[in-house]
């Protein structure tokens, strides 16, 4: 089975086209240019590179994340699904950043920006979840870190945020290992997909976590 | 027989997600539009966040709609052309992305198009007759401008309005009568009811064929407030009608001047503040009375739709106008390539 990664929702546009058993391409960067002007130029490159027409698959990273970075992949693997007729698998963020450490020795915890010093963040051990999806100020999880009896790994887009110092069982990933990729996008969509969870083109949107200001703001009003 | 050309169009610069068939031209297979209007309501005005929210769930339905209305396959269709800009950066980048994958995954060239010239464009669908060159009239929420269309990929920009859009006017206005959004079919329908010659608001003096509507606002919303203030009760119907008449006797004045000044013996109205029907009745007149041909869209075509798009980038492509895959939005786009 060959799989189609996206991942839109931080600072890095990734690509990238898996087999069952190897990476056959990847395409990531993290630069000025906008997902919008990146994303499908990085999708032809990582086909021509891989030698395939098309896909069975498509994983996209379906947030938390960047609101606008989230349409602009999900807009584009809906499109892919929709003309090719492939079926599509949203993929947690959070989730799929946790790929990075496929090890019980240690804790991961995955950071992204939340806007005003707040960050999404998901405990995982062995690439298993074992808390929900939380919204926190940036600080405040780290401090959360240090009570946990276990190494930790902070990764993700915010670490440069830590106004702390680190308690002791608390490590910064290395940079490889921080951001989402969309190898790791692909990897959890093939764990979905031999669960059967597969979305549906039609009404599949992100995990946005945060609702829209104005929305808050209203609802505050009629309190 | 010639092959005709099968253009989709989709459209998602402000509140509506929409999407498009077209052969050829002007014959319009599908035009389905799905409106956010009511979501936006409570909130006195378009939320760009929540608007972008309700695009990226609405945009394959409409799409797929647009497609099985057509009565064509996916796979028949030639080419996409999208909106990208002017608009809500975050509502068009759902269109362009979702866009501009379909052309890549269907193999087929994408046109990137200009909202505004869509609007102009809407004309061509209403009215199978018209052709260039013409006179045209954009009135929006955003823009007011006149438009010298010299042929389908020929315009001259001839004025614009220095401060607000007319359509910005009417919705600050309604706002403040506490008129539900959106506010500018609500100010036409109180005007119905409203003596337009109850106050002489002043009309805009602005050389040549440009606009200008920020001091006729300042000046109803300086009359709504010192009434307000002295506690005498207002007749909105007729504050409605008379800023309303203040705005259409400009509007009719600079457009029947450019026409003659250029000798242009065709007059279109285009764009949503179009549906005015005090702009569309008087107009009609004057064009009448003037020896003018008077060319107006019909009222879904006046709202934001795809299949106008979907027109203005079927006559981009026959000169080959196309869009690379990293087209992005343009959120500010003006009448681009125009010049003054």
């Amino acid at each position: 089975m060959i799989i189609l990664g996206i991942e839109a929702a931080t600072r890095v546009a990734s690509v990238a086209v898996v087999s069952d058993e190897k990476i056959l391409a990847e395409i990531s960067q993290e630069a000025k240019l906008t997902h919008s002007e990146t994303l499908l130029p990085q999708i032809e490159q990582a086909l021509k590179i891989s030698g395939v027409e098309t896909v069975d698959a498509l994983a996209v990273s379906i947030g938390p994340g960047s609101f606008t970075g989230l349409r602009i992949g999900l807009a584009t693997a809906k499109a892919l699904s929709y003309a090719w007729q492939t079926k599509i698998i949203g993929v947690p963020t959070l989730q799929a950043i946790s790929f990075h450490f496929p090890t019980n020795n240690a804790v991961v915890i995955p950071m992204l920006d939340a806007q005003k010093n707040r960050a999404y963040f998901q405990r995982f051990k062995n690439c298993r979840a074992f808390s929900g999806v939380g919204i926190k100020n940036i600080d405040d999880i780290v401090r959360d870190a240090g009570k946990i009896d276990a190494e930790i790994f902070l990764c993700g887009d915010v670490l440069h945020k830590i106004k702390i110092d680190l308690p002791p069982n608390v490590k910064i990933a290395p940079i490889n290992c921080r951001m989402p990729r969309a190898v790791n996008v692909a990897m959890f969509g093939k764990v979905l997909i031999d669960a059967g969870e597969i979305s549906n083109v039609m009404n599949i949107e992100p995990l946005y976590i945060r609702r829209s200001e104005a929305e808050e703001l209203w609802e505050q009003r009629q309190k | 027989m010639d092959k005709k050309i099968l253009t989709l169009g989709i459209e998602t610069s402000c509140d509506e997600t929409a999407a498009a068939v077209l052969r050829d031209g002007r014959e319009i297979l599908s035009n389905v539009i799905s409106t956010q209007i009511p979501l936006h309501q409570k909130f006195g005005g378009v939320v760009p966040e929540i608007a972008s929210r309700k695009h990226i769930v609405n945009i394959m339905p409409v799409i797929d709609e647009a497609i099985n209305k057509s009565g064509v396959q996916l796979s028949e269709i030639n080419q996409i052309a999208v909106t990208y800009g002017p608009g809500l950066v975050g509502a068009l980048l759902v269109g362009v992305s979702a866009a501009k994958t379909l052309a890549f995954a269907l193999k087929i060239p994408l046109v990137a198009v200009n909202h505004l010239e869509g609007h102009i464009f809407a004309n061509f669908l209403s009215s199978p007759e018209l052709t260039p060159p013409f006179l045209a009239l954009v009135v929006s929420g955003g823009h007011t401008a006149l438009i010298k269309m010299n042929d389908y990929n020929a315009f001259e920009l001839l004025g614009q309005t220095r401060d607000d859009a007319a359509g910005e006017a009417f919705d600050k206005i309604a706002r403040v009568m506490n008129l539900p959004y959106p506010g500018g079919p609500e100010i036409d329908k109180l005007a119905k009811i409203g003596n337009a010659d109850a106050i002489d608001f002043p009309r805009p003096k602005v050389s040549e064929f440009d606009f200008s509507f920020s001091g006729l606002k300042s000046s109803v919303l300086n009359h709504l407030n010192s009434a307000h203030m002295k506690g005498e009760t207002v007749n909105n119907a007729d504050v409605a009608a008379s800023f309303q008449k203040a705005v259409v006797d400009s509007l009719i004045e600079k457009t029947v001047d450019a026409a003659g000044n250029f000798n242009l013996k065709k007059i279109v109205l285009a764009g949503g503040v179009a549906a005015n029907s005090s702009l569309e009745k008087n107009l009609r007149a004057v064009c009448e009375s003037h020896g003018l041909e008077f060319f107006y869209p019909s009222k879904i075509l006046c709202t934001d739709n795809a299949a106008m798009i979907a027109c203005r980038g079927y006559y981009q492509s026959l000169k080959k106008d196309f869009a690379p895959l990293t087209l992005n939005a343009v959120p500010n786009l003006t009448f681009e390539g125009v010049k003054k």
